[in-house]
């Protein structure tokens, strides 16, 4: 396992599904949901704590490059509370957008020539037998000559040959039609179609006319109710032919069960290299053979491309084009442009990884996406050891993670400015009048102001070996000039919180100015320095 | 030949029997989830075979490394839930939680490619599936996703189907645990359910104790890998998912059983009474080269055996014991028909060798039992002449661990489930066997009341 690297991940609360008044505020209106007794759906505010945040499987930590902002309700938007629909499906070989009536026909996979290695999953090519001369449509058949097909299929990166498995072609193009047939015959549909048409015949008999109550749902209830329902029990006489059981049964199929070839095969192997593996056994659902070479070429499978809305206020936030080859978004509202971006930067001079108990300077940069200048306030939790916390979080891993100070916890970043990008002067710079003079004013905490984006400076004093990360509250405001209905800011109680109050939003209204009013968005973030050293 | 009436449109250019029964928009199909702790099978109903068989550990994690980051990579094997999910902390609840939130996501936007909101869905579940893992799954599908229904069904009863009857003796050996469900004319008797540890997890742990103890490792050396020298394998090498291959490929059940007394070490009777050979399986170590694991054949011959131990002991009982068990607790007029229907569904039960070994065991305890099991089991005993293996009719058609997921299907298409709740009456609750009163249809409940 490689060390972990630095990283900011940002938290998004989902505050669609865990509001803590108890409404579920999904807007289609379901029904409350949190008066059970689980206590799953009555989240207490978020409060990370430090190294229990386990990162690669807490899934409500997201880089900023995965994340959404809704603008009506100005809020970021995660993967996961965010709502998918389909907008086209495609073939990821061929790039082949394929009609909705085809992907239900076709069962999800491609119905052209796309085909995967039963090996290695990787895509087939055809290929042609240049010893076999391809058939010319107006040739008799010869019967005396076996059909030999000059098209077989390849795998370039196993070398698996559908020669192997006895599959080959006439023709190079349209290879799923050729191989349907074989394809249909398989004998579990027919099996499947017979058992249907058996049940069929017994529910018809035993279905009273009124409602379809079905066999299934008294018995699994636990109820012992007899199956002929209370309603047929008058006329009992009139229904001469009623089974209380299904009748005997025949299957259609009969395969002998291959169990004994497969043993006596294992038994005298020494390699397992033609031995399957799961993942190949399960791409052959109805087969599961043990055998290699009993592994046949599947289609591939279709993928969708989706369109994200936001649950609670109903506004697309991505929305892709139709076509399989583009990749350009109608609709793209995605958090890198709404909230600033934190990374971090050592100091000239020192390297990571941190050593224990050594205090450790490094630099914060914000960069801020907007056009207009913010105002950020930085806060991190107060650590406590106590077990009175409203946070459930797991026992063993509440012991303070170390010590962190932001040498500044309140500054301003500039605004952004197509011009910086085009401008040398103020993009490598010398300090121009939007920038302060450099190492002087350190004592402000300030490393650099310069353009769109401000360095400060943090000391770390790691306590524990390990991984080292620790929570980080961000609560930044700006003067917006848009003219907007309702009153989209969610306030933070104060500014420099360091109790683990945590998160709380409360929404105020605020004073409508006809012109400009002041917004303000907070948010958590982890913010992980990777090892720490003796 | 097939039923035309159920079938709801022809569609044109599609000849096959197979796509006949859909309907082109699928308002008709449901989905049929079969949430097991270690894999997912998926599908369609209407369909003879689940669409997808997934691993619940796959995608799940992400990693970010100096030279790049990846979102869908796989976890450590690890199942998605346990069997006392009730003593868990809430933390480790919301874990799983979140987790199958994302495989239900996955399921449904990368391998149904459906809409959750048009399909109603079809679980199933294993009588002593805990309630609140049921509750979570109903309220994943529900407010994650807004499937128009769910409804829960049993598993076992969906398994019997398959075969075309609906009274039966119905055997799951999954992951977790094996469950021996007796089934009347289409009623579960869940009174009578036996079940036991002794699944796949317990074959893992004895298959990796015996790795460790009798397996060896075989670092990468210019001699050939029979001449090599051998070290010990160590622990960390053997991850769980190192010996879920190995089980899944290379073990298989033993047609000859040992008995020995109960004070000498079994080790020496299966090294001699084996007859399997020894397999080289390669393994990747860090090092230039190809490190192999020496596994003795007896060791994957068998390490099955803890599948039929009788270890007289109530919690652990072997898949023999559980299954007379449950024969000796139901009433004496119904054992005939039951014994003559036993069904093996789960995915342990498709080890090569296990459907021939588990009929030979019942036979042996059956026919010539030892003084304890023949005062346990007296009543049963002579019911060996009835047993039957219900699928010698159809055979191998339907494969054991799809089975109950076919029935599910089959159940699906005929528009028969277990009881549905549906998404605007959804209160937190779920039906259950072990919370519902007895119905209000029934004749005697309308007496009481």
């Amino acid at each position: 396992m490689q060390p972990a690297t630095p990283f900011v991940y940002y938290h998004c609360a989902c505050p669609d599904f865990f509001q803590t008044s108890g409404r579920s505020v999904d807007a289609s209106g379901s029904r409350d949901a949190a008066n059970d007794s689980s206590s799953a759906s009555d989240r207490q505010p978020y409060v990370p704590f430090g190294t229990s945040i386990a990162t690669d499987t807490d899934f409500s930590l997201f880089p900023l490059s995965r994340l959404y902002f809704c603008e009506d309700c100005h809020q970021i938007r995660c993967p996961s509370c965010v709502q998918d629909e389909v907008i086209s499906y495609y073939c990821p070989n061929c790039l082949f957008e394929v009609p909705t009536a085809s992907v239900k026909s076709e069962k999800n996979r491609c119905a052209r020539n796309c085909f995967q290695c039963p090996i290695c999953q990787n895509t087939l090519s055809v290929v042609a037998n240049p010893d076999i001369p391809p058939k010319e449509p107006g040739s008799p058949e010869d019967e005396t000559k076996p059909s030999v097909n000059p098209y077989h299929l390849f795998c370039g990166v196993c070398r698996w040959d559908s020669q192997e498995v006895g599959i080959t072609f006439e023709k190079p193009t349209s290879l799923a039609m050729q191989l349907q047939k074989s394809e249909d015959a398989s004998p579990d549909i027919k099996e499947f179609d017979h058992l249907k048409e058996h049940f069929e015949k017994f529910l018809r008999y035993n279905t009273p006319q009124s409602l379809p109550t079905s066999f299934l749902s008294l018995s699994s209830s636990g109820s012992f109710s007899k199956m002929g329902y209370n309603t047929s029990m008058q006329n009992r006489k009139g229904n001469v032919a009623r089974m209380d059981d299904v009748g005997e049964y025949k299957a259609s199929e009969h395969i002998p069960h291959g169990d004994m070839d497969v043993m006596d095969n294992l038994i005298n192997i020494q390699e397992d290299t033609t031995v399957s593996n799961l993942e190949q056994r399960f791409n052959q659902v109805y087969d599961q053979p043990y055998d290699t070479n009993q592994l046949k070429p599947q289609r591939i499978h279709l993928r969708i491309k989706r369109s994200k809305r936001c649950r609670t206020c109903r506004h697309i936030l991505i929305k892709p084009e139709q076509k399989a080859q583009a990749t350009r978004f109608k609709i793209k509202l995605v958090a890198m442009n709404y909230i600033p971006n934190i990374t971090m930067q050592m100091l000239p001079r020192k390297t990571l990884p941190l050593r224990q108990n050594v205090p450790t300077q490094l630099i914060l940069k914000f960069t801020n996406p907007l056009y207009e200048e913010i105002s950020v306030t930085l806060a991190t939790p107060q650590q406590h050891q106590t077990k009175g916390d409203q946070v459930d979080a797991p026992e063993d891993l509440r012991k303070p993670w170390g010590r962190v100070t932001l040498l500044s916890p309140h500054f301003t970043v500039g605004a952004y400015n197509e011009t910086i990008e085009y401008d040398d002067e103020l993009l490598y710079g010398k300090p121009s009048a939007l920038s302060t003079p450099a190492a002087a004013t350190w004592e402000n905490g300030v490393y650099e102001k310069r353009n769109n984006y401000t360095s400060i400076l943090i000391e770390v004093v790691p306590d524990y070996e390990g991984d080292f990360k620790f929570p980080l509250l961000v609560n930044y405001s700006y003067k917006s000039d848009e003219d907007q209905l309702d009153t989209g800011g969610y306030e933070d109680e104060d500014g420099d919180d360091d109790d683990d109050e945590g998160g709380q939003k409360r929404s105020q209204t605020l004073e409508r100015q006809p012109e400009e009013r002041t917004k303000t968005y907070s948010f958590w973030c982890v913010v992980g320095l990777g090892e720490v050293v003796q | 030949m097939s039923s035309d009436a159920f079938s709801s449109s022809i569609r044109p250019g599609s000849s096959s029997l197979y796509t006949r029964s859909h309907s082109i928009y699928g308002i008709e199909d449901r989905i049929v989830l079969d949430i097991g702790s270690l894999y997912i099978k998926c599908g369609f109903s209407g369909e003879p075979r689940p669409r997808h068989i997934l691993p619940t550990w796959s995608r799940q994690r992400r990693s970010q490394a100096s030279d790049g980051e990846a979102y869908c990579i796989s976890s450590e094997f690890s199942e998605l839930y346990e069997l006392d999910m009730s003593t868990r902390s809430s933390s480790n609840y919301n874990a799983f939680e979140q987790r199958l939130a994302r495989l239900l996501h996955d399921i449904y936007y990368r391998l149904l490619l459906a809409d959750p909101k048009s399909s109603k869905v079809i679980i199933l579940e294993s009588p002593l599936l805990p309630v609140s893992i049921k509750q979570t799954i109903a309220k994943v599908l529900f407010q994650k996703l807004h499937v128009p229904s769910v409804s829960f069904t049993s598993a076992h009863l969906l398994a019997l189907l398959t075969i075309g009857q609906t009274t039966g003796l119905v055997i799951d050996c999954g992951h977790l645990e094996m469950t021996v469900l007796p089934i009347y004319a289409a009623r579960p008797l869940i009174p009578f359910t036996c079940s036991s540890p002794l699944a796949g997890r317990a074959m893992n742990a004895r298959l990796r104790k015996l790795l460790v103890d009798h397996g060896r490792l075989i670092l990468p050396s210019t001699l050939h890998r029979s001449i090599a020298p051998r070290t010990h394998i160590p622990q960390t090498l053997l991850t769980p998912d190192v010996i879920e291959d190995i089980k899944t490929r290379i073990c298989i059940v033993s047609p000859v059983p040992v008995s020995g007394d109960s004070l000498s070490d079994p080790v020496d009777l299966w090294k001699d009474f084996s007859a399997a050979t020894d397999l080289y399986h390669p393994i990747a170590t860090t090092g230039e080269g190809k490190s192999w694991l020496f596994v003795p054949g007896w060791v994957r011959e068998r390490a099955a055996e803890v599948l039929f131990e009788n270890d007289n002991d109530d919690d652990q009982k072997s898949v023999v014991e559980a299954i007379l068990d449950a024969l000796c607790k139901v009433q004496p007029d119904i054992r005939k028909p039951l014994v003559s229907n036993v069904l093996l569904i789960g995915g342990t039960a498709m080890l090569p060798g296990f459907r021939t070994r588990l009929h030979q065991e019942l036979l042996r305890v059956m026919r010539s039992p030892t003084e304890s099991e023949k005062r346990h089991y007296s009543s049963v005993l002579r019911l060996h002449q009835y047993l039957t293996f219900a699928d010698e009719n159809g055979g191998d058609v339907f494969k054991s661990n799809v089975r109950a997921w076919i029935g599910g299907s089959l159940a699906g298409s005929l528009k028969t489930s277990g009881p549905e709740v549906l998404k605007e009456r959804w209160n937190g609750t779920v039906p259950d066997w072990s919370t519902s009163v007895l119905n209000v249809g029934n004749a005697t409940a309308d007496v009481q009341h």
